[in-house]
Parts: structure tokens; sequence; C-alpha cells
């Protein structure tokens, strides 16, 4: 309980440390974002009127303890440019980006665990050197080509999946974000794998491993139960950090599958200079990191008993 | 028939093509019920030997040759169910490190009723209370307690315990106990060897005790077999290897071990010549020659035959031994080394 609480108290602490820095950096971007938004034609009138509107003619600590103050009770303020809430713009964009996250690692787990297992059995062998070659391989390759790809193979030529948008209820959007979860996927695949065989070749190597073996327990048994739970554990936390990445690769596969995720939105948001929803996308994103190596942590101290004894 | 006979056994590392060689054409026998150590310095093979009985040797390691008969049955032609079956019901190990031999996320208590459950095909009610009364005829104080604590959360002594109820759960007739007590302090090395001991008699268990430490090894067995540079050098019952070592190496070796009779004026007589041999290509003649102090020219083409045959106490040293001094049986278990 008290890693736990430990761990908490600190993700609160780098969160806190994100929103400041968002701030800040919006700050520091050249240009009025008033005036950007409203055109090179407003009026120095309107332009004030509209400054005033958002807090932004006040001193800068005021306004940042109440963009604080703001968060904290979930406003992420309007966007200008939408003329709305923009917690109800990003509200209505963030599922599909959710899911879409969520499947690719999915793909990336069902893909990458049996072909780690797979080189980790017989290291250097062919198998290991081909499974390595493929993954690689796919990691290397540009997203938006390895999405084009694969929306030409199992969308136009075999069409299983749609290629573009994004269909309703539980079927149609798993359909719809097939293709670009499983883009995410075969290029994390490398990442699971790579991490998983290393770390398997090293526990299979242990004592506890050898003695589950000499008590007859198959080897089934013995890489399943006794293994793979102790080689799983730096997979996930190298999981949990790559979160960053995959939000990153939102972007670009919302934008070629055209899904209406917040990757997109942030897209169409720089383009429109759209300040507060980006800082909010940007918010958003950073929280979901931190979000993901804090259960990642509590994840581990659930696996491994050790973990809890952590100061 | 003994319950177990391994013969011209060959371990080998590295490339086919090329092969470095760990153990080389041992070969050596247990009777039922019969405690036999295998001693030998850190890479002698003898933790590899050991863990051949159980066809453990891990890849890049194989056996290339020889064979090993466990109550009629060849161990190396047995197929993955038989080998199960084998592990799981004849045959117990124990290791080194009681610290890494335990799955560190799993409850002792749970490993143990894991095994039960497999192996005997207990329920798992009735796997949990074995467990716990395994645990508790190991020695383990409070065992329904200490059934629930994770592997770091027992002392070394503790660990080995669980180690020796894992190995014994099945009433195996052959125990392999690979250094079970370096690990551990003097006083608890000395307990574990007492419920080893127990163990056996009450169970009426073979085991194959290796060691490093001659003073475990003559407390324990009834025969020892010294290996060096991946051979046998010398084997027969304890006291006769004991007050008439035949080998020079074994010589060299007893000499080494501290006896407390000597006291300070005494000095052990080191191994001259640095490191037990790597595995390598197969050399002709003893292995032992770069290091021995009686080594001759012959000795680059000696087989390393163990001689006499069908003798109990036999030398792979064709050479009659020089005198050497009597001496005495350490009193101490578990030398100062």
């Amino acid at each position: 309980m008290r890693y736990v609480g430990k761990r908490v108290l600190q993700a609160v602490l780098v969160l806190w440390g994100l929103i400041t820095v968002i701030f800040f950096v919006l700050h520091l971007i050249p240009g009025d974002p008033v005036r950007a938004v409203l055109g090179g034609r407003a009026s120095d009138a309107t332009v004030q009127q509209v400054r005033e509107q958002l807090g932004l003619d006040r001193p800068l600590p005021e306004q940042y303890l109440r963009f604080l103050t703001d968060i904290v009770q979930g406003n992420l303020g309007t966007s200008l440019a939408l003329n709305d809430q923009v917690s109800h713009v990003l509200g209505q964009r963030l599922l599909p980006s959710i899911l879409l996250i969520a499947y690719g690692m999915f793909f990336a787990v069902l893909i990458g665990v049996p072909l780690g297992i797979q080189a980790a059995l017989r290291p250097n062998r062919a198998a290991d050197h081909i499974i390595r070659l493929q993954t690689t391989f796919l990691f290397g390759m540009p997203t938006f080509w390895l999405a084009l790809v694969l929306a030409l193979l199992f969308g136009l030529v075999l069409g299983w999946f749609p290629v573009s948008g994004y269909q309703t209820g539980l079927g149609g959007i798993l359909r719809s974000l097939t293709l670009p979860a499983l883009t995410l996927g075969l290029s994390l695949v490398v990442i699971v794998t790579r991490t998983l065989r290393s770390n398997l070749i090293e526990v299979l190597k242990s004592e506890y491993i050898e003695a589950a073996r000499s008590r007859g327990l198959s080897e089934r048994r013995v890489i399943v139960k006794h293994a793979l739970r102790n080689a799983a554990m730096p997979t996930l936390t190298i999981l949990s950090t790559i979160i960053g990445y995959l939000i990153g690769s939102t972007v670009v596969l919302e934008q070629v599958f055209r899904i209406p995720g917040a990757g997109s939105l942030l897209v169409q948001s720089i383009l429109r200079h759209d300040y507060q929803t980006v800082r909010a996308v940007a918010l958003l994103s950073g929280l979901v990191v931190i979000a993901a190596g804090l259960s990642a942590d509590l994840l581990q101290a659930i696996l491994d008993p050790r973990v809890r004894l952590a100061r | 028939m003994s319950l177990l006979t391994v013969d011209s056994l060959r371990i080998e590392f590295g490339p086919t093509s090329n092969p470095l060689t760990a153990v080389d054409r041992v070969g050596f026998s247990i009777e039922a019920g019969e405690v036999v150590g295998l001693i030998g310095e850190s890479g002698s093979g003898k933790s590899l030997t050991s863990r051949a009985i159980m066809r453990l040797v891990s890849y890049p390691g194989r056996i290339t040759d020889g064979s090993i008969i466990f109550d009629g049955r060849s161990i190396l032609e047995m197929s993955p169910r038989e080998l199960r079956d084998f592990r799981a019901r004849d045959v117990g190990m124990i290791f080194q490190d009681p610290f890494s031999s335990l799955n560190p996320v799993y409850r002792v208590g749970a490993q143990l009723a894991e095994t039960l459950r497999v192996n005997a095909g207990l329920s798992r009610r009735a796997a949990r209370n074995t467990a716990v009364e395994l645990l508790d005829s190991v020695g383990i104080p409070d065992a329904p307690r200490r059934a629930m604590s994770y592997p770091h959360e027992l002392s070394g002594g503790m660990r080995q315990r669980v180690m020796i109820a894992f190995a014994t759960a099945a009433k195996p007739r052959l125990l392999l106990a690979d250094e079970p007590t370096t690990a551990l302090d003097v006083t608890t090395q000395k307990q574990i060897l007492t419920l080893l001991s127990d163990m056996r008699h009450d169970n009426t268990m073979a085991m194959l005790l290796v060691s490093h430490d001659f003073g475990v090894i003559a407390q324990m067995c009834d025969r020892v077999v010294v290996m060096y540079g991946g051979r046998i050098v010398e084997s027969g019952q304890i006291l006769d290897v004991y007050e008439s070592p035949r080998h020079p190496y074994t010589k060299t070796l007893l000499a080494s071990v501290p006896h407390l009779e000597v006291g300070e004026r005494g000095r052990r007589r080191l191994i001259p010549g640095g490191q037990p041999p790597q595995p390598g290509t197969i050399q002709q003649g003893c292995v032992f020659t770069p290091r021995c102090s009686q080594s001759r020219e012959e000795c680059t083409r000696v087989s390393m035959t163990l001689e006499p045959p069908d003798s109990l106490h036999q030398s792979a040293c064709p050479f009659e031994p020089t005198s050497v001094e009597p001496m005495p049986l350490p009193l101490v278990i578990g030398g100062v080394t």
C-alpha cells in the first residue's frame, strides 16, 4: 500500500509539472493567438475584447492559477475556432483514439508474445533470425506507408475491412479500426518480441526454471506459468513508456484512415490555430502517458511481490 | 542390478564440428539406498554430470555419448512423456542456490501444491493440505503460515528445506543434491545435512551428493567419485579413498582440506599449476598432467581407464602412488576453505 501511495503521489507531481510546461510553452510561441484566430482584418477593439474574454490581458501568474484551477475542475476552455467547449469537442473524438491504441496493443501482444517465445526457445537459430528480420522490417517502415500497404492488401484486394471512415456499432467500430490498429500493432511487434525474447532467455537460464523442469512439469507449464510471468515485466514497462509514441502514430493513422479521433482533431486544430484545443489534446496525451506508466507500475507490483518492497 | 548406471558419458558444448568437451567417459553406478559423493573443483563437470542424469543439460550443452540407465530404463532414450514421469516420480533434485531455485513470484505453498496437483493428481484442496504437511515434515516451523510466504521472505536454510520438500514429495528412489549446503552458513549446513540424512533413512532413498567439500562428502557418503577436468580420476569407498588416495589429484585435494588438529603450524599444500582445465578438445593422456607434481613423460599417453577393473577402489593413474602421510578425517563439517 505504501508503494502504491508513493507511486500515485509521484504521478500527480509529474502531472503538475506537465500542466505547467504546457501553459508556458503556449505562451512562448510567437504570434498572437487571438489575432491568428480572428484573422488579419479584425479590428484592434475586437482583438482586445476577445483577449479580455479569455483572460489573456491578466498578469501571467494569475493566468497560470486560473489555468490550473480550470483543469482541476475539468474545464478545458472554449475553442475560438469551433465556438464550442473544448471538453465537449474532445469528448466526441476521444473514444476512437483510445480504442485504436488499445486494439493496436492487443495486436502487438497477440503477434509479439508467441514470436518472442519462439525466438527465445531457440535463440540464434533460423526462426529467431527470421523473426528478428521481419519485425525490424515492419518497425522500420514508415507508419503511413505500412498503413497504405495494409489498406491495399486487406481493404482493396481482399476486401475484408473498410479502407477509410468510421462506422458505428461495436462491430462497425471494430471493423473500421482493424486496419489502423493492425498497422500500429505490427510496428510495435518488434518491441514486444525483442524485449520478451531477451528477458525470457535470461529467465529460462535461471535455476527455478531448471528446478521446475526437474519436478517433471511439462515444458508448456514451465514456460507459460513459471517463465513468462517473470519475463513479462520489463516488456510491460517498455509498452507503457511507448504510449507516447503510439499517440504520435495515431495522429498519422487517423489521417490515413479518416478516423475522427483525437489525433485528427489535433491536426485540424493546429491548422486552424485553435490553441485551446491543441493545448487540451497535448494535456490529455500527457495524462494518458502518466496514467499508463502508473498502471504498469501497479500491475508489476501485483505480478511480482518483491516490487512491493521497493521504497 | 544397480539403481543407476552411468556409462562413458560425454557432454559437449560449442559447434558440432569442433566441440568443447566438458565431461568425457564418465561412468559410475549407484545402488538402491546408497549415498555416493561426487567431488571436484568448479568446472570439473560434476554438476553437469548430475544434471545429465535428469537430462537437464541445457542448450548449447548436449550429451553426445554414453548411456544412463535407471532401474533398467535408458534415460537418454525416454520420450518427453516418459522423461516427465521419471522426473516427477523416480528422482528428485535439490540445487546449490536456494535463493534462486524457487520462483520469486509465487508463494512457496502454492508452488509445492502445483507440483502435487500436476504430478500426483491431487485436488486443489488436498494439494494445499499435503503441501503444508510436507513443509512441516522438513522441519519448517509454523508450516501453515510459512506456506503463504514468498521465497524472498524466507531464510536460506528455510528455502533449502522447501527445496528438499519439493524434491522428496514423490518419495523418489534417487535424490540428486547439487552442492546443497554450499550457499549456507555452517550451522544451517549441518541442519540441512542432518535433514537429508534423516530423509534418506526414512524413505530408503539413494543419493548422489555433489560437492567440492570433502568434509560434507565424508560425513554423508558411502562411496566417493572424484572428478577432474571432466574425467573421473578416482572412485572408491569413502574411507579407502580418504586413507589411501591413489590418484595424485585426490591426494592434493585431500591435502588442501584444512584440519583442526594441525592448528596454526600446519600449512595447506595447494594444488600446483593454477587453474583446472577449461572444456576443450579431447587431449591425449591424463588431464591432470600439467598440474601434477609427479608427472612424467608417459603421462601424456595414458588412457585414464579406471584400474583395477571390478575393484571397489579404482584410480585413473597407472603409476604406483608415492607414500603419503596418513590423513585424519576432518572433524568439522564443511571446510572453511
